[in-house]
């Protein structure tokens, strides 16, 4: 429950903030200047923060959307990511936000009409490409949708836009804005998926492996493309089992057709990101073992990465065409896939 | 360790009674006060003698992580007098510097929560926000001794448009602040709580047995640091065990000893 609302003055009386204000009748509200005051000092602490974190109400001013990092692309002629929310209600230890910011209270950007026309404008600048666009970079796309009503306001843009692709990137169950409406074949609701055991222990707060499963199986049934995302793959022993056993059930349960892709990737972080989590979390093992620096980034040990992907790889070929499964590997420069992404 | 800053002694003297605090008796530049778990300084009133009072603290007494209290009373526009409150914004009227203390515990029910000013002069023309003379400089200086979260201040309302300030007396303070040392105590246990658990896996390793018997570089020993922490979280065993070989001569060979071993070192899954 969110019990304090920092709100920047410029957008106190804009509709979408009243109508959150209100969903919070008993958070204390604070008016500030710009979001940055609150969230941007740097002896906060992170952890901390996450016991009891404030909703920040702020306004985007630009750069709303943005490139991905290009060994991050997709094979499609563009891609972008963008960021209506800073921050996310779980708490798994792998995250990279944690690392990245000093404060873990949420910071929701309420002019989303504003990325919608952002998102229109890259699209205008080359109208017959495939272009991707992504969602859940700075925190979970789905998790506060009851709260920002996001997914509502962003997904009928591209309903008049069938070369451009939303992905919406989740490990949540708040699909009812989705299950209320049409699918539509160039939104992919994405979800990452990890063992229970590794769920368990290192995802805490989000929903569990069953409850994200149930969710994609009535995304199926309502017609919403879905996508697999195991990642950050998590070295451990037994990870095989583990994997193996979680992979099987998902393609059990969820129909080939429905599937639009799957991504591998083992768990890596920019090495100032990977030094403020273990700051935080010094005795996570799971965060500890197997992992050596390359290129600024901290990964597994080649041998160790090589394998897990090998493996995980090895298991979902037995369910799905080569051509829509992606793998990152520290090693390359650029998303390992034999065809386009779409 | 709580530390606890406070402009005047009858605002402390309620603490030193309820905390059981015993004075220091050596002659320092502030009266401190102690027991095993509270530090409480009386720094005098307005923004230099609390800047001084706080560095001082944090100098003399230098636990890694503390709680930072600032306790005091306060005007207040719309508060009643005797009413308590937790800063959520303190703002310095001179610079116009502000700051937010994050709100991470769930209050006590009776304490309030405010916006802040500190003034350099009594203020009287009251507005829906506290004043006081020293929070901005407490919270400045105590910054640099502990994450935002561990310094919080803590007013009692002692003066409104409706009660002047040129009344009140030392008493009357004292008396204030009596009447809510449970609801502080409150704050203070819930934010003890809160470190307890923010640094409950953070313990500084033990690196003299390794020191002691190779030398290790700058460089090495850091490595040896992050090393050994990553040891610690994976395997539960004492790395020297596997170092009794006498072969081992050089630091660099116990980092490459110990490396090797963890690097195909599974780690269990534990919940």
């Amino acid at each position: 429950m969110i019990s304090m609302i920092y709100i920047e003055r410029e957008i106190a009386l804009h509709p979408r903030t009243q109508k959150i204000c209100a969903q919070f009748p008993k958070a204390q509200h604070v008016l500030i200047d710009r979001y940055t005051e609150v969230f941007n000092p740097k002896n906060q602490n992170f952890r901390a923060q996450k016991e009891n974190p404030a909703l920040i109400l702020a306004y985007k001013h630009e750069h709303h959307v943005l490139a991905v990092p290009e060994s991050y692309g997709l094979g499609a002629s563009a891609h972008y990511y963008f960021s209506h929310l800073l921050n996310c209600p779980y708490d798994c230890r792998y995250c990279f936000l944690q690392g990245m910011y000093s404060s873990a209270h949420y910071v929701f950007f309420v002019n989303l009409e504003d990325f919608n026309e952002a998102i229109r404008a890259k699209i205008h600048q080359a109208p017959n490409q495939e272009q991707w666009f992504f969602s859940g970079y700075d925190s979970d796309s789905l998790a506060f949708e009851p709260v920002t009503c996001f997914a509502q306001t962003c997904i009928p843009l591209f309903e008049e836009y069938p070369n451009a692709y939303l992905e919406l990137r989740t490990k949540s169950t708040q699909i009812r804005s989705l299950t209320h409406r049409m699918p539509l074949k160039n939104v992919i609701i994405a979800y990452s998926l990890n063992p229970d055991a590794i769920a368990k222990a290192l995802e805490h707060k989000a929903p569990s492996l069953e409850k994200r499963l149930q969710a994609m199986e009535s995304l199926q049934e309502h017609g919403w493309r879905l996508g697999l995302r195991f990642d950050p793959l998590i070295w451990h022993q037994d990870y095989q089992h583990h994997y193996q056993t979680m992979i099987e059930m998902v393609f059990k349960r969820l129909r080939p057709e429905a599937i639009h892709s799957v991504t591998l990737g083992t768990f890596r972080l920019p090495k100032t990101f990977y030094k403020n989590i273990v700051r935080l979390y010094p005795k996570e093992a799971l965060l500890s073992a197997g992992l050596e620096e390359y290129n600024s980034t901290i990964t597994y040990e080649k041998n160790i990465e090589t394998q897990m992907l090998h493996f995980c790889k090895q298991v979902i070929e037995h369910y799905i065409a080569p051509e829509h499964l992606f793998q990152y590997s520290s090693s390359l420069t650029s998303l390992e896939t034999s065809a386009a992404y779409a | 360790m709580i530390k606890l800053l406070i402009a005047l002694g009858a605002e402390a003297k309620p603490f030193i009674a309820y905390f059981k605090l015993k004075k220091i008796e050596t002659p320092t530049p502030f009266k401190l006060y102690r027991n095993d778990a509270v530090e409480l300084v009386t720094s005098g009133s307005g923004r230099i003698s609390m800047a001084a009072a706080t560095a001082w603290l944090g100098g003399v007494s230098p636990h890694a992580r503390s709680i930072w209290l600032n306790v005091g009373t306060a005007g207040h526009g719309q508060f009643e007098v005797g009413a308590a409150c937790i800063a959520h914004k303190v703002q310095e009227a001179a610079s116009k510097r502000v700051w937010y203390p994050p709100q991470v515990i769930k209050n006590h029910s009776s304490l309030l929560s405010t916006e802040l000013i500190t003034v350099d002069q009594v203020h009287t023309d009251y507005e829906n926000v506290a004043y006081d003379m020293e929070a901005s400089a407490f919270i400045a200086t105590a910054h640099r001794f502990a994450n935002a979260e561990f310094v919080q201040s803590l007013k009692i309302i002692s003066d409104t448009p409706y009660s002047s300030v040129s009344l009140l007396t030392p008493a009357a303070l004292s008396s204030y602040i009596e009447a809510h040392l449970m609801t502080i105590e409150h704050t203070v246990n819930a934010l003890v709580d809160l470190h307890r658990k923010v640094y409950q896996d953070v313990s500084s390793i033990n690196l003299t047995p390794f020191l002691n018997r190779w030398r290790f570089t700058t460089s090495q020993h850091y490595q040896l640091s992050e090393t050994l922490r990553r040891w610690l979280a994976v395997r539960h065993d004492d790395p020297l065990d596997i170092l009794c070989q006498p072969s081992i001569k050089r630091a660099a060979e116990v980092l490459q000893l110990l490396n090797t071993t963890l690097k195909y070192e599974a780690p269990k899954v534990t919940v």
